[in-house]
């Protein structure tokens, strides 16, 4: 308690000190317990469902070319029926309806869910019932689960809903219950359930892979057990359907690894980012505490003469630095509070479990710990080194008490050369991921973002139920939406790269046997001016024309990926392709097309195919508008158009292609922010540390710089030999984070776009800038020590 | 007025001082012996070595060569913690420049050497409060250090030298940072304690008052080269525990 309270006193005394110290921890270890919120919320916080460590995502593989593949509904129910490692096996597919008769009609998002869904997830509705089994049959579906926010936001959370009956796409949907607050079936928002009500020629239906499946394994069956089963189910099921089966396998991963292992770099490298930043604080402090260690040598060296044993005084130091390192982390936990939020807001949409991102026990205990060791860490060098005081020199009257030794010095030099290491290493980081950045958005995604709009539609499936429904209204609204003013070009397709829908279908070539590696292709299903409105070239052959309708020559366009692997020597006009594994419908390629990336921009474009709309078309459709630049007001008027065909039609979303580019390059720039915003702290440490060691250096040596001017030294060799000590301690720290940082270049190399473990132009960039700094940072001291003035240097030496 | 029994015995005692140039001989074939109860001053110019001598004495400091021996203890053999001991327990320091810490109050200043022994609080506390009122200061305890004038803080160094009960004190230039009246004072409370049996080393500049000491011995060059008063003579050794 004693040394505490000697602690706080020494805090109180030196309020700059304390104030420079504190905010410095609460930085680093603010910083720290802000990444390690997320990290420890998305990674190792059990996921919110009751033993959610039996849960496990069960997937399909092709390998090695699909690695995950979807779940086609006759492998769910054939697992369903063979396997005996689970509790409850459950699928589930998204879908959307349009919601009626309840206000302004709305887009809502739906999951079809088996029966068994929430019971695997071991979750009961808050209000009403779960779905029965027979519910889960065609015909008997028409009953909804609402989710807790959709209950709260279109129906006030009024609980006589439960019973009564909504409408989606003109069908009555009786309500039988609502969701727990904060219910997510696999991290995905959806705004209600309905039951998946699979038909019998769905539950035999091994090719169309477009639900997703989880389980709950039985109490006594280990992962490795359910794997090895699942393996003898789906050799067996390859060799019951070879045509659709082959090669496919079963991967079976715990649910919380599935849901968040994708995020785990990119936090984990985080939280290394973070973790640099704290060394630099944790050395900037330690220097702090070396400089008043040396003001405070004669108070140690009258406790030692007084008979304080070594462990005692380390022991008091130690104390000192852990409440400064605790008092540090406390404000650091409070900055933690608002740093989370912040970085919840910026986080990418697409980061897993972001709402139960908090603050909790755990980052308090975290950040306890962290100050704790901080503390020692930055406390132990002064405490130790405080111990080795010339006690007969310190004591006496005018004895150098107060003068810095050369281990000291030493050792606050090696502190700034780490702590520019370390910065520069921050630095390099941060200049990559720029690099990366900026070259991701310099790829092309193989069609003109710029200055075009994607207009996303559900069709009501009651309304537009046939094909020929679905193409007129597209028909009409392309028609509507080409007359508005400064609209250039109309097209449609029932997916757009960067927006949504699409699907991964199976083809044959005309004359070639099918095998169990040939490839699948993305499949499009276009209008004729879909390639006109997204600047998609043509590169041989000609586009889709309007003559290309439902009753004419079935035709396709393909890539130019799929050309050259498919018909590398041959000229692919003219040939013929049947897509899907349905009944053969042989289509004629009429063109070929440049490559589109269709999810990311540094992935390889796979094979596409592109049928015309009104031969293949859906109710999910994405209307693609080329404008002229600067459109104001262009979306209102979208929605006036749409709404001119059917009032009732809602319009899920109308956002610049650009936009929907920019969304997917999310996770990157959230990493080059924050690693930007971590090496710019990180920077203006370094300067502080540098600028500190080297004016304390001045103050030591004031007498000796006196005695030069006195001599005649030109205040440039004052200048001069002030930088000159920085000089040396700055290109130590730039040769030590060089080599360093070519180890974090070689690990982000492997993770971002287009990184090479050597980039010089970074690195020329990054050394400039830190020495710029450092030059800045110890421009004021070396001034300093110019303006000496000979005599008063000399009377205080 | 030494009863005889030895507290301090130094026989050919040297201390040298190696820097990466220079092999410098501070102390040189230093003999001493001083009983308890003893009043020693030490005299010299300066860079004679009295206070590297001092030095030795307190055990700050060990010596390059020769035998010291503290109250039966052969200071040279102990490790650095033993040394921290005997220096808390057997010896009492008084500063020319009173060296009491800024952060603590005086009562804490005397109270510190007594917490190192882990002495109960209760005893401590007596303890300090018995010292204090000895130099006549238990009225200003609240106080820090820079609330108080020289002397006053001279008298706060003296108490906390005396409120161990120490074997030996040790005081280098005890009145070289104050005024004469205050530096009287000083001598003053040196020789009540003296009388009451304390051992005292003292190095001072002042003849005055190193003429109040009951022997006097003179450094010069590192060497022991006068001694005044009681005749240098060997004492039995004190027992340890003494």
């Amino acid at each position: 308690m004693r040394d505490i309270r000697i602690a706080f006193r020494q805090l109180r005394k030196s309020p700059g000190f304390t104030a420079v110290a504190l905010l410095t921890l609460a930085l680093g270890i603010g910083a720290c317990v802000a990444i390690f919120s997320v990290v420890s919320s998305v990674l190792l916080r059990p996921l919110p469902y009751p033993d959610s460590e039996r849960l496990v995502d069960v997937i399909e593989t092709k390998l090695p070319e699909f690695p995950e593949f979807g779940v086609a509904p006759g492998q769910y129910f054939a697992w369903r029926a063979q396997s005996t490692s689970f509790e409850n096996l459950a699928a589930i597919r998204s879908d959307s309806y349009n919601l009626t008769g309840a206000g302004e009609p709305a887009r809502v998002t739906a999951f079809r869910v088996t029966a068994n869904t929430f019971a695997t997830f071991g979750v009961r509705p808050a209000l009403g019932r779960d779905f029965s089994e027979e519910e889960d049959e065609p015909g008997k579906e028409n009953v909804v689960i609402l989710s807790h926010a959709f209950w709260q936001r279109q129906f006030g959370g009024r609980s006589e809903i439960v019973g009564q009956l909504i409408h989606f796409d003109g069908r009555a949907f009786g309500v039988i219950g609502v969701m727990p607050k904060n219910f997510l079936v696999l991290d995905s928002p959806s705004d209600v359930f309905t039951p998946a009500a699979y038909t019998g020629a769905d539950r035999q239906n091994h090719g169309a892979h477009y639900i997703t499946t989880f389980g709950r394994l039985k109490a006594n069956v280990t992962l490795e057990q359910s794997r090895a089963e699942m393996k003898v189910i789906a050799d067996r099921l390859s060799q019951q359907y070879p045509d659709t089966n082959q090669g496919f396998g079963v991967k079976i991963t715990p649910l919380l690894e599935a849901e968040v292992g994708d995020a785990r770099p990119m936090l984990l490298l985080l939280l290394g980012a973070v973790g640099f930043l704290l060394l630099i604080a944790t050395a900037n402090v330690a220097n702090l505490l070396l400089s008043r260690a040396t003001g405070r040598s004669k108070e140690i060296a009258i406790r030692a003469a007084l008979g304080a044993s070594q462990g005692r005084i380390v022991r008091q130091l130690l104390t000192e630095s852990i409440v400064l390192a605790l008092l540090g982390g406390f404000l650091g936990w409070l900055l933690a509070q608002w740093g989370t939020r912040a970085l919840i807001a910026f986080a990418p949409e697409d980061l897993p479990r972001v709402t139960e991102i908090f603050v909790d026990a755990r980052a308090f205990g975290f950040a306890f710990a962290l100050s704790l060791v901080t503390g020692i860490a930055f406390g132990i060098v002064p405490a130790v080194q405080a111990n080795r005081i010339d006690l007969t020199e310190a004591l006496k009257e005018g004895g150098r008490g107060t003068s810095e030794g050369g281990r000291r010095k030493k050792l606050r030099g090696a502190l700034v050369v780490a702590e520019i290491a370390v910065t520069l290493v921050l630095l390099a980081g941060a200049g990559l991921l720029i690099r990366s950045f900026v070259r991701l958005q310099n790829v092309s995604p193989g069609f003109e973002p710029a200055d075009a709009f994607a207009v996303e539609i559900s069709l009501s499936k009651e309304k537009y139920g046939t094909p020929i429904q679905q193409a007129e209204f597209v028909a009409q609204a392309k028609s509507r939406l080409g007359a508005l003013p400064g609209v250039l070009a109309v097209g449609a397709s029932q997916a757009v790269p960067f927006v949504g829908g699409g699907s991964v279908r199976r083809f044959k070539i005309e004359g070639r046997p099918v095998t169990s590696d040939s490839p699948p292709s993305a499949f499009y299903a276009v209008t004729a001016d879909y390639f006109q409105s997204m600047k998609i070239p043509v590169l041989s052959g000609r586009a889709l024309q309007r003559s290309d309708v439902g009753t004419s020559l079935m035709v396709v366009v393909i890539n130019e990926s799929m050309a050259k692997k498919l018909f590398a020597d041959t000229d692919p006009i003219g040939r013929r392709i049947s897509i899907g594994t349905k009944a053969e419908v042989w289509r004629e390629i009429v063109g070929v097309v440049g490559d589109v990336k269709h999810f990311k921009l540094d992935e390889t474009p796979p094979l596409q195919t592109y049928a015309p709309f009104d031969q293949a078309s859906d109710d999910y459709v994405v209307f693609v508008l080329r404008t002229a630049s600067a459109i104001a007001g262009l979306p209102p008027a979208i929605r006036s158009a749409i709404h001119a065909v059917d009032s009732n039609q809602p319009i899920a979303s109308i956002r610049p292609l650009r936009e929907w580019i920019a969304k997917s390059m999310a996770r990157q720039r959230f990493s080059m922010l924050l690693f930007t915003v971590f090496s710019g702290v990180a920077i203006v440490l370094a300067a502080i540390g540098i600028y500190g060691v080297m004016a304390y250096s001045v103050a030591q040596r004031q007498g000796e710089i006196g005695v030069r001017i006195a001599l005649g030294a030109p205040a440039a060799h004052v200048l001069r030999l002030v930088l000159v000590q920085a000089g040396r301690l700055v290109v130590l720290g730039v040769g030590l984070g060089l080599l360093c940082g070519a180890a974090l270049a070689r690990l982000l190399a492997s993770m971002f776009f287009d990184l090479t473990t050597y980039d010089p132009l970074t690195l020329i960039a990054v050394v400039v800038l830190l020495t710029l700094v450092a030059a800045a940072a110890s421009l004021v001291p070396s001034l300093r020590a110019a303006k000496v003035d000979p005599m008063i240097a000399m009377r205080t030496d | 007025m030494g009863n005889g029994e030895v507290i301090i015995r130094m026989e050919g005692v040297g201390k040298v001082f190696l820097t990466e140039e220079l092999e410098t001989h501070a102390l040189s074939d230093i003999h001493l012996s001083i009983g308890k109860g003893e009043f020693v001053s030490m005299e010299g110019p300066s860079g004679s070595g009295k206070t590297t001598l001092l030095s030795i004495l307190g055990a700050l400091d060990t010596p390059s060569t020769g035998n010291y021996q503290f109250a039966g203890e052969n200071v040279a053999a102990l490790r650095a913690r033993e040394r921290t001991l005997l220096r808390n327990q057997k010896v009492g320091f008084i500063f020319q420049s009173f060296n009491l810490i800024g952060d603590l109050t005086v009562f804490e200043n005397v109270e510190l050497p007594l917490t190192y022994r882990d002495m109960p609080a209760s005893e401590r506390r007596q303890r300090v409060e018995k010292a204090l009122e000895r130099v006549g200061m238990n009225r200003r305890a609240r106080h820090v250090p820079a609330q108080l004038s020289g002397g006053q803080q001279q008298r706060v160094a003296v108490a906390r030298a005396v409120a161990g009960d120490p074997l030996v004190l040790l005081a280098d230039e005890p009145t070289g940072n104050l005024d004469s009246s205050n530096g009287d004072a000083v001598m003053g409370l040196l020789r009540e304690l003296h009388a009451e049996g304390a051992t005292i080393c003292m190095v001072t500049h002042n003849p005055d008052y190193a003429k109040q000491a009951s022997r006097s011995i003179h450094l010069f060059d590192g060497r022991l080269v006068n001694e005044s008063g009681i005749a240098h003579r060997t004492f039995p050794v004190a027992n340890a525990s003494a």
